[in-house]
């Protein structure tokens, strides 16, 4: 940040907003060569605080995704709130969004610092210097790999040869880790920055035509707003209309939309059998139950949502067998886990465990019907789970059996 | 605790959870295929899209004037950062034949409905801003 920069008269070799005059493009630019007044410890810690708390939410919401997925999580998984998993990840992928615009101009308010010249002498201060360009570009590398493959895994786009969720889970210790390295290094700046008066070089001149950092600063809150308002109608359906970016408008079979379609999965001419059975198993027997025979059985209807890792959700109407009821009709016992497979011949998720607080849970179905209608093939005909706070990938569809695990 | 302890504590901290990481992006395998990514994503940013944007504000600066240049400034902010939110829905790579319900909307036409919005925000801030301070007074309070 270049105060000494900042005062030069804006007519004279630099300008306000981009601080290079074309002149000086031609060799490698210095600090003093970016004269924008925009650029002030105040703008930087301020919008550094906000992508902080973007950071800090991004991170714990995706702990708590994380720990949905771990085959032996960490923490408990509740079954209330029934939307629970719902608003964690839509705050995730929402304050992921919102950090974009933050990180951006962030990083515009410190860029010239990446010209500055090391000290030479003595030792200390030039390893200091050292460790901190380090600490810093493992920060800006991690953070925009973070906001970048998150952006494009909420549309289904891999440009990569890694896991992501792998991935994305290792980078996050790394990012929030070199973020607080980070923190712990600039505190006394943050703390200047923080509790300096608006100090405004564009205000002082008093003609009002020059944008000032107020300037600068609301457009960087309204750009964070606007791309949070227009991502977020694939999690809130009151926004669906003015999401314009969201990347599902909430429309589907039966009114939901679906990640994984059945000809992907290679399970259309599976499903269609006529002579499909759901196995249950337990204590060494197997039964098993046609479509028909689950009809008959006692039916509940209930509004869950179905809440996916990309952020979207949306709530169904579900009607079918609750699962602890078909568990009694072959006699398997109370607190007990079940594994659930699909017909699916591949894929990571064909099978899900459920644990046993979900299991017993009144709310969690095997359903036959969606919207009053038998499930669409597409999500999950003739029969599938449907459990509440759960992530919309162990919602396991197209069920070929229950296994009681004890 | 002072500030000193607190600050090496949190630095301490961060260094811990960032060997963590590490850790883990070792632990994964496909090291390379990870940095690559690291490194191309500092690479793109900082030779790149700052020294783009850099050649744009400067090319603005150089044509817009007087009291246009805020809300020029302003729309500039919310159009590039805004719009580098929705470079994956823009480009459709994630789009896929055997689900309708993904990528389901006209992004391009969505771009242009929030362009005209932030262009005409922008410029009737910039008039009732104007108006509102009168000719002389100063600009930003």
């Amino acid at each position: 940040m270049s105060h000494r920069a900042g005062a030069r008269p804006l007519d004279r070799g630099g300008d306000a907003v981009s601080g290079l005059g074309p002149r000086r493009l031609v060799r490698r630019p210095r600090v003093a060569d970016f004269t924008s007044t925009l650029r002030s410890e105040r703008v930087t810690s301020r919008v550094g605080l906000w992508l902080g708390v973007c950071f800090g939410v991004a991170f714990l919401t995706g702990l708590i995704s994380h720990n949905h997925y771990l085959a032996h999580p960490w923490l408990p998984l509740p079954t209330r709130p029934v939307w629970g998993y719902r608003v964690t990840q839509a705050l995730h992928v929402l304050s992921g969004t919102a950090a974009i615009p933050l990180l951006l101009v962030k990083l515009w308010s410190v860029y010239p610092r990446l010209f500055e010249d090391p000290p030479r002498r003595p030792v200390g201060p030039v390893l200091r210097h050292l460790a901190e360009r380090v600490s810093i570009a493992v920060l800006v590398a991690a953070s925009l790999t973070q906001l970048a493959t998150g952006l494009a895994n909420e549309s289904q786009w891999y440009p990569w040869r890694f896991s992501f969720r792998a991935t994305h889970y290792a980078l996050a210790w790394v990012a929030i880790g070199a973020l607080l390295v980070h923190i712990a290094v600039k505190l006394p700046v943050i703390g200047r920055g923080l509790s300096a008066p608006p100090d405004d070089p564009a205000a002082a001149r008093g003609n009002g035509a020059t944008p000032s950092r107020r300037d600068l600063l609301r457009a960087t809150w309204g750009a964070a707003g606007l791309a949070v308002v227009a991502a977020a109608g694939s999690a809130v359906p009151g926004l669906r209309r003015v999401s314009v970016f969201g990347v599902r408008t909430g429309s589907g079979p039966q009114g939901v939309p679906i990640n994984t379609s059945a000809r992907a999965a290679d399970v259309v001419a599976l499903a269609l059998r006529p002579d499909y059975r759901l196995a249950v198993v337990h204590d060494g027997d197997t039964r098993t139950f046609s479509r028909t025979d689950l009809e008959a059985m006692v039916q509940r209807t209930h509004v869950l949502p179905i809440a996916c890792v990309e952020g979207w959700s949306a709530d169904g109407t579900w009607t079918g067998v609750r699962l602890r009821d078909l568990l009694d009709e072959v006699g398997a016992p109370r607190e007990v886990r079940v594994r659930l497979r699909s017909l699916q011949p591949h894929g990571p998720f064909r099978v899900s465990e459920l644990p046993a607080n979900f299991v017993d849970d009144p709310l969690t179905l095997l359903a036959l019907r969606l919207d009053g209608e038998p499930l669409a093939l597409d999500h999950g005909y003739p029969c599938r789970l449907i459990a509440p706070n759960r992530p919309g990938v162990f919602q396991t569809k197209w069920l070929a059996s229950v296994e009681v695990l004890g | 605790m002072s500030l000193v302890t607190g600050r090496i504590a949190l630095g301490a901290a961060g260094l811990a959870a960032a060997a963590f990481g590490g850790w883990h992006l070792v632990e994964n395998g496909r090291l390379v295929a990870v940095l690559v990514w690291l490194v191309a994503a500092v690479a793109v940013h900082d030779g790149i899209v700052a020294p783009a944007t850099l050649v744009v504000t400067a090319t603005a600066a150089r044509f817009v004037r007087g009291r246009a240049r805020r809300p020029v400034l302003v729309a500039f902010v919310l159009l590039g950062t805004v719009t580098a939110t929705a470079v994956p829905v823009l480009g459709g790579w994630g789009r896929r034949a055997d689900n309708p319900t993904l990528l389901d909307r006209h992004y391009l036409l969505g771009w242009w409905a929030f362009a005209a919005v932030v262009v005409l925000g922008t410029s009737l801030g910039g008039v009732l801003g104007r108006v509102r301070r009168g000719p002389s007074r100063e600009g930003s309070s």
